[in-house]
Parts: C-alpha cells; sequence; structure tokens
C-alpha cells in the first residue's frame, strides 16, 4: 500500500528504493531495556535536530561498513531503519552528501512521538550495543 | 482523581517545618510511604542529564534544563504510586526528559519538553487503549496509565 507523503513536503528521492536501509546512530544514553532482556532504541533517538535540519541518517550501501559511521562514538549503536516504513509514515527521504559523508540522507516529516515510536519498535539494529555484540 | 502540572514545588519541606514540626513528621511519613523506592536514583540521572556536553548526541543534541530535571523528578512525585515499576529515562535532543515504561502488555512514554509541556504516548495491548496526545494541566489520563501498569516486584 502507498501511503501519500505528508502535505507540503518537498518530492521524495525515489531513486532511493523501498528496500534501501539507513542507518541512524544511537548513543547509549537512548538504550532502552525491554522486558524480554532485548535492548532497543529509545523513540527520542529519531527526532530532527535541535536546529531544525532534519534527521541525518546515513545510506546503508551494500558492502559498506557500518562501523565507518560509528568511528569515534565508542559505545554507541547504529539502527537500522528501512526507507519503506520511511514512507510508510508519511515522510519523505532526501540525499544531503556533505563532504564527511558522501551517503547523508535526510528523512523529512513531522516526526511525532507516535510515529517516532513507531521507529523504534520496528527498527533493527545494523549495530547493536556493545553488550549484545 | 485529577492531577494538574502545575505548580511543581511540592517537596517543601523546609516550609512545612517552619510551620508545624508535628504535621511535618507526619506528612514525611506518608509520602515516604507512598514514594517509589527508585525515586531518588531517577531523580539524580535526571540532573546528571544536566552536565551533558552540547552535540552529546553527535547530532547537535542540548543539554537538559535544570527546570526540565526539576519538573520530571515533580511529575514523578506526582503520578507514581509505591509500587510502580521505575521507568527508564533518557535525554531529548532538544533538552528535555523522557520517560518510558515497556513492559510486554503496555507501551508508556512521557515526554517532559519543559516545565509546561508534556505529551505521552500510550498503548495498552490487553485493553486495546491507545493514545498520544499533550498535556496542560489535566494530569488524569496519565495517572489512569500508569496505574495499569504492573506492581514492580
Amino acid at each position: 500500500m502507498v501511503v501519500p507523503a505528508e502535505a507540503g513536503l518537498p518530492p521524495d528521492d525515489l531513486s532511493i528504493a523501498g528496500d534501501a536501509v539507513l542507518w541512524r546512530r544511537v548513543p547509549d544514553l537512548h538504550f532502552v531495556a525491554q522486558a524480554d532482556g532485548t535492548i532497543r532504541p529509545s523513540s527520542a533517538a529519531f527526532e530532527d535536530d535541535p536546529d531544525g535540519d532534519p534527521m541525518s541518517t546515513v545510506l546503508g550501501r551494500p558492502g559498506r561498513d557500518p562501523f565507518s559511521v560509528l568511528l569515534g562514538n565508542d559505545g554507541w549503536a547504529l539502527a537500522r531503519v528501512g526507507v519503506a516504513l520511511v514512507r510508510e509514515l508519511g515522510w519523505i527521504v532526501q540525499r544531503r552528501p556533505t563532504p564527511e559523508e558522501p551517503d547523508h540522507v535526510v528523512v523529512i516529516g513531522n516526526k511525532t512521538h507516535g510515529k517516532r515510536k513507531r521507529i523504534a519498535r520496528e527498527c533493527s539494529w545494523a549495530i547493536p550495543p556493545p553488550s549484545r555484540r | 482523581m485529577t492531577a494538574t502540572l502545575a505548580p511543581i514545588e511540592f517537596l517543601s519541606f523546609r516550609d512545612l517545618r517552619k510551620a508545624d514540626s508535628h504535621s511535618v513528621i507526619r506528612a514525611e511519613a506518608t509520602l515516604s510511604e507512598q514514594r517509589p523506592a527508585w525515586l531518588d536514583a531517577v531523580a539524580r540521572t535526571c540532573a546528571s542529564f544536566v552536565e551533558l556536553e552540547s552535540n552529546w548526541d553527535s547530532y547537535g543534541g542540548r543539554p537538559v534544563h535544570e527546570s526540565v530535571a526539576q519538573a520530571t523528578s515533580d511529575l514523578l512525585l506526582k503520578l507514581a504510586r509505591a509500587s510502580s515499576p521505575a521507568p527508564t529515562v533518557v535525554p531529548t535532543a532538544r533538552g528535555g526528559i523522557q520517560l518510558e515504561w515497556h513492559i510486554p502488555s503496555i507501551d508508556l512514554e512521557i515526554a517532559v519538553a519543559s516545565a509546561s509541556r508534556l505529551s505521552a504516548v500510550f498503548e495498552n495491548k490487553t485493553t486495546g487503549e491507545h493514545w498520544e496526545r499533550e498535556f496542560q494541566s489535566d494530569l488524569s489520563d496519565l495517572v489512569s496509565a500508569i496505574g495499569q501498569l504492573p506492581a514492580a516486584r
């Protein structure tokens, strides 16, 4: 089922396939223990930047070492979010390469608490927290 | 039962002491029976977030403002029962604090953005109750949600 993007958003970058994945760094302060003993990211890990920029991610290209995204952040983890889920929430993705990160992608859309909670629940770990590796 | 968000200065025992030392003893005993055992530890965790460095999450995250840490502790004292399970407490990128309870049948997340801005999402998979809303003054839905959490063991 195709879910229309939220009103007023820029065009979605359809060159990024629905089965592509986005990586998002998760600091250890955002690890949340579940009743079954597993750890998942807090929904607070999927907010837009405080300065108003949309949520930053890195496109998980096949063959790229995900640890390269965590460099300098020992003890953190890396969440894997499907682009299809992002679109299902009415958000869009846009490439915004930077000199430091050519695979930089932003996720644009209203990050309501409920939608962030769904991302937190349905994402997986590209790199789990250190205690689970 | 109706609870309200403001004013947030419920623990002014100093003022109570000035008034009547006997009534203070009774008030402290009552509060001590009603306070969750984990409250002080959670309050310390909230206070520690004030010391976070800028960009602590690598995405421009801000340290938690002292008033938010205090408001979060105050809120918990108002809402939590002695038997309530402890929440997981996390800072938010915009300087707020989020409280989370995740048990097999219930998800409850409360975000304290400022001393006067509060939102929450709640889902009880057993009853089907599910809501997401902001709170101004009437916290009765939050009282009810926390009341549905199983007693801590």
